[in-house]
């Protein structure tokens, strides 16, 4: 999960991501041809996503291409819910002691 | 263009509260000894400066967690950064507020990962950005993504 968030701290990658996830599988060509990189970068962010289990490849035919595999994404919502539900424990203990002083 | 909207969002993780109290009552039990041994847990230690050193049981996970302060607004804004203490790499930035309303006092704390995030990705993804973020993911990109509402703050009470 922590790769996620560092992963995801790069706006390429977002913007990959977003790319993959709304207008589907694509090839790495194609997708520096739309975003107006070089192939070679975004074959570096395709990787970095892959790691992290966010992007996902595919052989079609001579063609490999990539698509979004949000699944990695729950980690990160499971953190938001886990770090807040801390939160709310640690701030009624917080409240009973002013509350009942 | 891909990506420039979520450019000044992160992800927080954040929890708000009312305390029928006023801001000074509850930062004398947000900071005293007394008080983080209440709600942090028995044993505590707050060097309540920035810099101050954390070190503390914190009962409500029951995994002892260090740290160090960041930010001391007397009434007003506690800050600190800390981690557990058996991942020292798992940090993230706390920030405490006290506001005062009619009803009370509305304690709000955001909790940021700073997690694994070297200092460039942070000034690279804050770029044009008011938002001095060193790590984040969009939470609110990633609904949009999956195609659900998120929830942010949890109202409390």
């Amino acid at each position: 999960m922590n790769d996620v968030f560092a992963v995801l701290g790069d706006p390429t990658r977002r913007s990959i991501l977003e790319r993959l996830s709304g207008d589907g599988p694509a090839t790495a060509t194609l997708l520096a041809d739309e975003i107006g990189i070089s192939r070679q970068a975004v074959a570096k962010h395709l990787n970095l996503l892959a790691d992290v289990g966010l992007a996902v490849s595919e052989r079609r035919g001579r063609e490999t291409v990539f698509r979004a595999e949000l699944g990695a994404l729950d980690a990160v919502g499971s953190w938001l819910d886990r770090v807040q539900g801390e939160w709310k424990l640690r701030l009624d203990r917080l409240a009973r002691r002013v509350e009942s002083g | 263009m891909y990506g420039e909207a979520m450019a000044d969002v992160q992800t927080d993780a954040e929890h708000e509260v009312l305390i029928e109290a006023t801001p000074e009552e509850i930062w004398e039990a947000l900071t005293s000894d007394d008080g983080l041994d209440d709600w942090l847990g028995e044993g505590t230690e707050v060097d309540p400066v920035p810099g101050g050193e954390i070190a503390t049981p914190d009962v409500v996970t029951d995994r002892p967690r260090r740290g160090h302060v960041d930010e001391v607004d007397p009434a007003r804004r506690f800050a600190f950064t800390w981690w557990p203490e058996d991942d020292h790499q798992d940090r993230s930035q706390v920030t405490i507020t006290l506001v005062p309303t009619r009803a009370g006092t509305l304690v709000r704390v955001v909790e940021r990962s700073i997690v694994g995030v070297p200092a460039a990705i942070g000034r690279m993804a804050t770029a044009g950005s008011t938002t001095p973020a060193p790590a984040f993911v969009d939470w609110a990109w990633r609904a949009s993504l999956v195609g659900v509402r998120a929830s942010g703050s949890v109202a409390a009470r």
